[in-house]
């Protein structure tokens, strides 16, 4: 493994090896790390999928409702859930997921992968953390622009509530929204090692839990170094996407 | 109009956007029924605690992983349901002479390609496991075979340099593959191991299960389930869970502390079993003043490990009465552990001079069954006698780093562990005890060392039996290590599971389990 060369040597070869696509074998499993990692990869993208799926589609229009009728008892309402969901732990929610809907009700598998009723538990548990997120940034993001004077101005030319609301304002106060989550994006492929965890999902999160408890340590590199790039690339695109949510910011 | 138009289309490249993302989520698997996942009389569904990671039964480790396999290729010897040696995949054997042993290798085995079974598969594979450059960890236990000849279509001949009966019980852990798709597949084995157990495979999805059917053409008892899917469920809340939620039949590896669920819930049961793994504090024998066994059998005495096993591993396991446990061949039955006794070990503490003196224990994070909370009790236990002990859990890592600096490790005593799946006294006992090999406790016993050597030269049962009865009472009269108990394996299992029981060699079996 060329353990015995100095240090600056060894990180050399990881370069060189890495370069070539060359990680090293998985010590476990005795196989080329990179392909034993990414092997898992679609696994984690479909998790992520549907809880993003989720968390945005529910999450935004919340988060606009909230803002719209502020200080209201529906506003209180979803920002006291916002709180929740944020502070409740995702092993927690895991496990009381597994007890009550799996166990206990056996509505639906509590663990692995393979139907869609698999995607269910995992995906809220992911799902609920976010929601709260989304809530509470749209929430404050809208609020900002509501008070800005071109929304003043579109009221009093008379445009439809609606209008305002999805035109003037959401358009304006995406920006946040979508930094938010598309490092939300980064974090998620990078694997939910928690959620993932509990569920036995064969995502890279898991990969990463079972190759630390076995230290194998090519692995982890591959997952390190897989993340690393996923997040990189992720930001990368959230700062393209900027440009066409807001025709201001352009690429020179 | 024309922005309410704009508007509206948006609406609907969002919603249309939505439901294509969903459905290519689902699709395929959307109409699959949710609660695909029920058990029939054919089939069986299990899970266990690791991934093994590759079905290469040459470079596989860890035991769920062997259970795996076992159920696809099948070994040269293996032990009964008494873990006594049988022959398995031979009819039997003769001792030529102690450097030669002559197989027959059993008539009218198929593997699972349909080819008969021959002498040269034997000769195949443990060639390929001891080739140079093998990275089978296999290699160290078929190495000491010089070389093996085929005599003819069912007979071999294995050659040794030196006497080695070890290596009969060393042959019931290496799958045998059939000889001529192992040539073809070359690594490409690792996804597809032809061989001649009771199941073939069907699928291995890393990260998740691997699935096998009964063999049509098995040579022994039929299997009684068609199918076995064993899935592979790392986390011990979630496998508990999923035997709750009757997703599984049988789950390995269940924590004492989590025991409890299973007993308040009539649909499941333990089924556990006391492991040939023995968990001690080993104790650097070399070094001042340990050096005193006076000191050494204080510290025997003043750990309670009746309380440790009903305590801490709930009533599993059992507390160790020889350096070996009970199932390993020659175990001696006459020698009983050391009794708990902290007045005793006061006095012998007191006699020695030794009150007040400085002991460091280093125990492994998450190594061992209950592992931490062990060697905090035996740390306790120490102190109340009179040591002054300083306790270190630490990450694995850490602690072997730390335990491998021998002589200056600044552990004087360390939480460790050693299993004995192939029920054999010299891999029993060579490791900690024979001072080739007991680097990290520095003991030595010059009339162990010679019964141990001569332990593999000796062929005749009664006789091998005769000498490590005789090691195990030296080992034991000597204290060389706290000798605590002997590991538990306690399964969780679904009652409508029939005709499976765990065994003290770790190998699930599951050919004769079937759902009722």
């Amino acid at each position: 493994m060329g353990l015995d060369k100095p240090l600056y040597e060894q990180y050399w070869v990881f370069i060189k090896n890495g370069i070539r696509g060359d990680f090293g074998d998985s010590i476990r499993a005795q196989r080329p790390a990179l392909p034993f990692v990414l092997e898992r990869f679609p696994a984690t993208v479909e998790l992520s999928a549907v809880a993003l799926f989720f968390a945005i589609l529910l999450g935004i229009p919340l988060g606009i409702f909230s803002a719209v009728k502020k200080y209201s008892f529906y506003d209180s309402f979803l920002m006291s859930f916002a709180l929740l969901s944020q502070s409740m732990p995702g092993f927690w929610l895991g496990l009381m997921l597994i007890v009550f809907v799996a166990v206990r009700l056996k509505l639906l598998p509590a663990s692995g992968k393979g139907t869609i009723a698999h995607l269910i538990l995992p995906g809220i548990t992911l799902a609920f953390y976010l929601i709260g997120l989304i809530i509470r940034l749209s929430r404050s993001s809208m609020l900002e622009v509501m008070n800005q004077d071109y929304i003043r101005t579109a009221y009093a030319k008379g445009v439809p509530d609606r209008l305002v609301i999805y035109k003037h304002a959401l358009k304006n106060a995406l920006i946040p929204i979508v930094t938010v989550i598309g490092l939300q994006i980064g974090t998620l492929l990078g694997g939910a090692v928690i959620t993932e965890t509990v569920f036995a999902w064969p995502g890279i999160g898991s990969v990463a839990v079972q190759a630390i408890y076995q230290r194998d340590y090519p692995v982890i590199q591959v997952v390190v170094l897989l993340s690393a790039f996923i997040f990189v690339g992720i930001n990368l695109l959230v700062d393209i996407v900027y440009s066409l949510i807001d025709p201001r910011i352009t690429h020179r | 109009m024309a922005k309410k138009k704009i508007l509206n289309r948006r609406q609907f490249l969002k919603v249309s956007a939505g439901s294509a993302a969903a459905l290519s989520l689902g699709a395929g698997n959307l109409f699959k029924p949710v609660k695909s996942f029920g058990q029939s009389t054919k089939e069986l569904t299990v899970a266990i605690s690791v991934d093994p990671g590759n079905l290469d039964m040459r470079l596989i480790s860890g035991m769920p992983g062997y259970s795996v396999m076992r159920h696809m290729l099948e070994t040269v010897m293996w032990r009964d349901e008494k873990m006594n040696l049988i022959p398995w995949l031979i009819d039997s054997y003769e001792i030529v002479n102690p450097l030669s042993i002559k197989m027959k290798v059993r008539r009218g085995i198929k593997f699972h390609n349909g080819r008969a079974f021959t002498a040269e598969a034997i000769k195949v594979t443990i060639d390929d496991i001891k080739a140079p450059g093998s990275k089978s960890l296999w290699a160290g236990y078929c190495n000491p075979i010089k070389d093996i000849q085929i005599v003819d279509d069912m007979t071999l001949l294995l050659k040794f340099d030196e006497p080695n009966r070890p290596q009969l019980r060393n042959l019931t852990m290496e799958g045998i593959l059939e000889p001529k798709a192992f040539k073809e597949l070359g690594n490409k084995i690792a996804t597809n191991p032809i061989g001649s157990g009771p199941y073939k495979l069907i699928e291995y999805v890393p990260g998740q299960y691997v699935s096998m059917e009964a063999f049509n053409d098995y040579w022994g008892p039929k299997p009684k389930s068609r199918m076995i899917k064993w899935r592979f469920i790392p986390e011990n809340g979630t496998r508990l869970a999923a035997l709750e939620s009757g997703e599984v039949m049988m789950i390995n590896n269940l924590p004492p502390d989590q025991v409890a669920r299973i007993r308040n819930n009539p649909d499941l049961e333990v089924r556990d079993f006391v492991t040939a793994r023995m968990t001690f504090i080993g104790i650097r024998c070399d070094r001042e003043p340990f050096n005193d066994v006076r000191i050494r059998q204080a510290m025997n005495f003043a750990v309670n490990k009746e309380a440790i096993v009903k305590s801490i591993l709930r009533g599993y396991g059992q507390p160790a009465s020889t350096p070996m446990a009970p199932m390993v061949f020659g175990f001696n039955p006459k020698l009983k552990p050391y009794p708990y006794d902290p007045k005793k070990a006061e006095d012998l503490l007191a006699q020695a001079g030794a009150k007040g003196t400085k002991v460091t224990l280093g125990c492994p994070i998450g190594r061992y069954l209950m592992g931490e909370q062990v060697g905090e009790a035996v740390a306790g236990f120490l102190q109340k006698v009179g040591f002054d002990v300083s306790f270190e859990a630490v990450e694995w890592a850490t602690w072997l780093t730390e335990l491998y600096k021998l002589k200056k490790s600044k552990y004087d005593l360390h939480l460790s562990s050693w299993g004995t799946i192939n029920m054999e006294p010299d891999y029993a006992l060579k490791r900690y005890f024979h001072s080739k090999w007991t680097d990290v406790t520095g003991y030595q016993n010059v009339e162990v060392d010679k019964l141990i050597d001569e332990g593999r030269a000796v062929f005749n049962d009664e006789k091998v039996k005769e000498i490590y009865n005789r090691v195990q009472e030296l080992i034991w009269d000597d204290y060389p290590a706290i000798f605590l108990y002997y590991q538990p394996e306690i399964t969780g299992v679904n009652r409508k599971l029939k005709g499976f029981q765990p065994f003290p060699d770790e190998y699930l079996r599951l050919w004769n389990a079937y759902v009722a």
